[in-house]
């Protein structure tokens, strides 16, 4: 039988609570190991984003992130890119292709069948080529008022049956009920997959989280797999951030290299790697 | 007999104090002689009172849209971080000196204290009393020493509205799992939901209410916009990046104009008579 391919999937409790960061400072780390690692967003929604050398646009994000795993950006880790343009209008890209403007909420057969395949294909693809595929979901996995599959999320998740850490953001309080919360709200299926918890964006004393770490760990039964510090702004390009930025293959983004090195060595001892690892490899996953 | 309502949040900055002066606002407007009370607030600078007494800038704005005379009732602890894990604690509006959290909460029984009396004289001299929560009501590691929450629900013996935010998502997650940690007690004090900072338009969001409604049994109040130009000073919450307004640069007609703005968005998307039932009861 042929090895399976590593892969371990970054999800949130909602936006904005350090997935992408995350993501970037494993596949350096994982590379650094040795792991041959690709970066993998199914669906980004950012106004933000990278030119690969085929001439097709994608996430700026994923673009860091195979930078951080020491790659040239690869159109094929981030098949769907979603680029609001107002009005609550949104503009789809599957692979660099223009399939044009929806209705924020709106769920078309047609468009949906297109962005299933091509994840699929996106990834098997990245999996043969690869050891390790680092994923990164999209805003929350229990949104539901949403219309249509969660592509950025459990969807892809449970395509290949890929492990699933569930990070939170303690900084504004209420950590652990985003996380009980969110577990709460996902089908028994899913919730199976969330095999670890992550804490982003702790300060304070350690001491005062300690019980908490061992409440969410008895509560929930799963592991929490890292407590990363809360980080002082990093000079690493943003999917939300604006002045909007397009970068390609004549942008030079060398000081990234240091960036990275920098948020990969802090963030190195605050993550269980081993376990992390041990879970990525999905032997024991039923 | 006067009436208690508290605004909880699911987490720091989810809007709290700004709708608790607006509730000021409102009831001051019908008539309702209206204090803010806030038990325990972490802030950089403060308001000094007529009496000299140090309380938080916000319970001294929501004060000023209630027109009551700021007190130091309506916030008897003060807390101003001073670096290396060090507070500045205020009692009643004086200083009591620099203290680690582990010193503070050693003083628990002398704050509930304050806490106590600081309601009472607010129960004798005004007819509603609107409180403020502070951070999340479901941080089950830090239970015993909360001061801020739902302990001051129970000595207020208040109900309680729980407010999210939307803007970042995850709001179904963050309601369902504060419901869920907190004690049966505390989550029968809970009488109402309010979904706020929301973008775009709020029709859009009717499935979700509903959502919400059906897995909480508890009514969702209303929907408040994301409120981009008020010129009201937010609370300073802690490492949030966004520009500061200072009170002082802003005229008391400009102040009281926009507390106006504040109050008719909330009358505008909140089911206020479903809100007066959960108050006067």
């Amino acid at each position: 039988m042929a090895k399976k391919t590593m892969a371990v999937m970054i999800q949130g409790t909602s936006s904005n609570v350090g997935k992408s960061l995350i993501a970037t400072a494993l596949c350096k780390i994982c590379s650094n190991q040795g792991f041959k690692t690709s970066p993998f967003k199914a669906w980004n929604m950012s106004s933000n984003s990278y030119l690969t050398e085929d001439g097709i646009k994608i996430g700026i994000g994923q673009a860091v992130q195979a930078i951080a795993a020491g790659y040239k950006p690869d159109f094929r880790i981030n098949p769907v890119l979603v680029k609001p343009i107002g009005d609550g209008k949104n503009q789809v890209f599957i692979n660099g292709e223009d399939q044009g403007q929806f209705n924020f909420g709106e769920s078309d057969k047609n468009l949906n069948d297109k962005i299933s395949a091509t994840i699929n294909e996106n990834l098997s693809s990245l999996m043969t080529e690869n050891d390790l595929i680092i994923l990164e979901g999209s805003g929350s996995p229990v949104e539901l008022n949403r219309v249509g599959p969660d592509f950025g999320n459990m969807f892809t998740a449970r395509s290949k049956n890929i492990p699933v850490l569930l990070t939170a953001d303690i900084s504004r309080g209420g950590a652990l009920a985003d996380i009980v919360g969110t577990l709460k709200l996902l089908s028994e299926e899913d919730r199976k997959l969330v095999k670890g918890l992550l804490i982003n964006k702790f300060r304070g004393d350690y001491n005062l989280l300690k019980p908490g770490l061992q409440f969410l760990e008895n509560y929930t039964a799963k592991p929490v797999v890292g407590v990363l510090p809360y980080f002082e702004k990093l000079n690493l390009p943003e999917e939300d951030r604006s002045p909007r930025l397009q970068f390609d293959q004549s942008t030079d983004l060398s000081y990234l290299d240091h960036e990275i090195g920098k948020l990969a060595n802090k963030l190195k001892d605050c993550l269980k790697l081993d376990k992390i690892l041990e879970l990525a490899r999905r032997d024991n996953n039923d | 007999m006067t009436k208690t309502i508290m605004f909880q949040g699911t987490a720091s900055d989810v809007g709290k104090t700004l709708i608790t002066l607006a509730i000021c606002r409102i009831y001051n407007q019908q008539g309702f002689k209206t204090a803010p009370f806030k038990s325990q607030n972490m802030v950089a600078d403060s308001f000094i009172t007529g009496e000299g007494h140090e309380i938080a800038i916000a319970q001294a704005l929501q004060a000023e849209a209630a027109s009551s005379r700021p007190d130091v009732s309506m916030n008897p602890i003060l807390m101003k971080p001073q670096g290396d894990n060090n507070s500045e604690i205020f009692i009643e509006g004086r200083s009591v000196g620099l203290m680690t959290a582990e010193e503070y909460y050693s003083k628990k029984d002398k704050l509930l204290k304050a806490i106590n009396k600081s309601l009472n004289n607010l129960k004798e001299n005004f007819q509603l009393i609107v409180l403020e929560g502070g951070g999340s009501p479901a941080e089950v590691n830090l239970k015993d020493q909360d001061l801020v929450n739902m302990k001051a629900a129970e000595i207020a013996d208040a109900p309680v509205i729980l407010i999210a935010d939307i803007e970042r998502g995850g709001v179904f997650g963050s309601i369902i799992g504060t419901l869920e940690l907190l004690e049966t007690s505390e989550r029968e004090r809970v009488k109402g939901i309010i979904i706020n900072k929301f973008r775009g338009n709020p029709e859009r969001f009717i499935e979700g209410k509903q959502h919400i409604e059906d897995l909480t049994g508890l009514p969702v109040l209303g929907v408040m916009p994301y409120l981009d130009h008020l010129a009201i000073p937010d609370e300073d919450s802690c490492g949030q990046q966004r520009e500061k307004l200072d009170y002082k640069d802003i005229s008391l007609n400009e102040r009281l104009k926009n507390y106006d703005i504040l109050a008719t968005e909330f009358k505008k998307n909140i089911d206020m008579e479903k809100l007066e039932m959960i108050i006067f009861n």
